[in-house]
């Protein structure tokens, strides 16, 4: 059975020459549908350089990235953004939404790029509202949220569009633990419900609760 | 024919005068262009003013005079007159007269027109008939200064021969030398180089401050384009955000320099070349955003905040 993500001798190198940086040398390994995986390792071990180019955010300096047989390294800009819209979703640490743009409006961001139709996105934004308990909070601008609220919206913009693969980098890294376990739980349950999930993660809770763990050390699997 | 008619009568210098046997009387004569009677609000008492076919010479049987009133005395509406003018024998037609105590401005001088004879001022001569005629009435239209450099165009030479043919022709020309020709194109020259030197400056003053404050805008909103990436925007929606910017910038400042422009010059073709102006300031502006998004690291666009 042909893997959702397979990556082949996977390399990237920032810079050139003696200034250069080798951020990844040459990793392979497959993801099959509905794993949850954990990739560990210390700052600049490539953890981050690893989700990026798995989401389609940056492209590899040599090797093959298939996701469900297509070769994505391939990819042109604007067809790499056609597949992050319909593929991927992203969570990370510090949950980049957009101060002065609303909750519901953080969350409709990937919905308004696919151009659908304002009476859809509403019912599906408000559908999520609700699956994440922060329905009051419509209106309301990221500042006046908290941490928790902050993720579940970060989350709920990841998941809008249904996307086969979450990457979450660090999600609860700016949480404190109890509002950490809740994320999880939003995650696993997210999981369970047949969306691939890569967590990058320094927290080894979080790691031995996944399925399978990659651990990054200098750019390659150790 | 009353002497109050004659040129030069109130001044006491109206003598009549021979040609070829003939006794002719120099009556007070104007020519009228279509638009005098609109444009000074002179109407015509009784008859008709001249129509756009009488300020065309291709028959001088058949031309028309509009009369003072004055000369309500003497004649009426149909009458015909013949008379010498413009050194030709020419057969006129009176259509009208004007009102009493009509007054045209002439050089800035108010002249009392009862005692008056209006001539169309022809705008079309049929020059193969009449030459002269043609020759005499561009000199007379001429009344301003004539400065070419091309040789072909000898206006002293036209005069004199009109001159020598009719043995009068009261017309000066002050002949500019190829030196002063020279000086006052070399003058205009200069006059462009600093206008556009001025318009230059201004544009790329444009340009820069323009590129300098997107370019501010992009790197004060890599996370905000981060984020719009992570959530399915390609680059392009980027780049079409940054040339929308700079196109409501650009079309705030056009509305506003067509409004003043339209306001200081009236409207015409010379809102094009703002418009122009304005495209050109656009496309040079949208070169360095470009380039700047085009070069972006979207991998570095929304980087964790440990």
């Amino acid at each position: 059975m042909m893997s959702l993500i397979n990556l082949d001798r996977i390399q990237k190198h920032y810079g050139k020459g003696q200034s250069g940086v080798c951020a990844l040398g040459g990793i392979s390994f497959s993801i099959e549908t509905g794993e949850m995986i954990a990739v560990v390792g210390k700052s600049g071990s490539g953890k981050s350089t690893l989700l990026n180019i798995l989401g389609g955010l940056d492209s590899p300096t040599d090797g093959e990235y298939s996701f469900a047989g297509k070769r994505i390294d391939r990819l042109k800009p604007n067809h790499l953004a056609e597949f992050r819209r319909c593929n991927i979703g992203f969570v990370v640490q510090h949950f980049a939404l957009i101060d002065d743009m609303t909750v519901f409006d953080n969350i409709a961001l990937p919905l308004r790029y696919r151009k659908m139709a304002g009476k859809l996105i509403n019912e599906k934004v408000e559908h999520l509202l609700a699956d994440m308990e922060i329905s009051d909070k419509k209106k309301a601008y990221p500042p006046e949220l908290s941490s928790g609220q902050c993720q579940r919206v970060a989350i709920a913009r990841a998941i809008i569009n249904k996307p086969s693969v979450l990457l979450a980098d660090e999600p609860t890294g700016a949480l404190d633990e109890q509002t950490g376990c809740h994320i999880m739980d939003i995650i696993r349950n997210l999981n369970e419900q047949g969306m691939t999930t890569i967590i990058a993660t320094h927290d080894r809770d979080i790691a031995s609760s996944c399925q399978r763990i990659i651990q990054l050390s200098d750019g390659h699997i150790v | 024919m009353p002497e109050k008619f004659g040129f030069g009568y109130e001044e006491g210098a109206c003598e009549p005068y021979n040609r070829d046997g003939e006794q002719f009387f120099p009556a007070k004569c104007i020519q009228v262009s279509g638009n005098v009677f609109t444009e000074f609000g002179i109407s015509v008492e009784e008859g008709q003013a001249f129509s756009s076919e009488d300020f065309v010479l291709d028959n001088t049987d058949k031309l028309k005079a509009v009369l003072g009133n004055e000369y309500k005395e003497y004649f009426k509406i149909g009458d015909r007159l013949e008379a010498e003018y413009l050194f030709t024998r020419m057969k006129f037609e009176v259509s009208g007269f004007l009102p009493p105590n009509t007054y045209i401005p002439r050089n800035g001088v108010l002249v009392y027109m009862d005692r008056y004879i209006l001539i169309p001022a022809f705008s079309r001569i049929d020059t193969q008939r009449y030459y002269d005629i043609a020759s005499i009435a561009l000199l007379q239209q001429a009344n301003g200064q004539i400065v070419t450099a091309d040789k072909s165009l000898d206006v002293p030479g036209l005069v004199k021969a009109l001159s020598n043919k009719y043995n009068t022709l009261y017309f000066d020309v002050n002949k500019i030398g190829q030196k002063e020709i020279q000086r006052t194109i070399k003058l205009s020259d200069e006059i462009v180089k600093t206008l556009f030197l001025i318009f230059l400056t201004l544009v790329v003053f444009t340009v820069v401050g323009l590129t300098v404050n997107i370019q501010g805008r992009i790197r004060d909103n890599y996370y905000r384009y981060g984020v719009h990436l992570m959530s399915g925007a390609a680059l392009a929606n980027i780049t079409c955000q940054i040339i929308g910017l700079i196109m409501y910038i650009i079309g705030c400042s056009l509305a506003l320099s067509l409004v003043l422009a339209a306001i200081a010059t009236g409207i015409g073709m010379q809102l094009i070349v703002v418009i122009l102006v304005a495209l050109a300031i656009f496309a040079l502006s949208c070169i360095v955003p470009l380039i700047t998004i085009k070069r972006l690291d979207i991998s570095c666009l929304v980087r964790r905040k440990e």
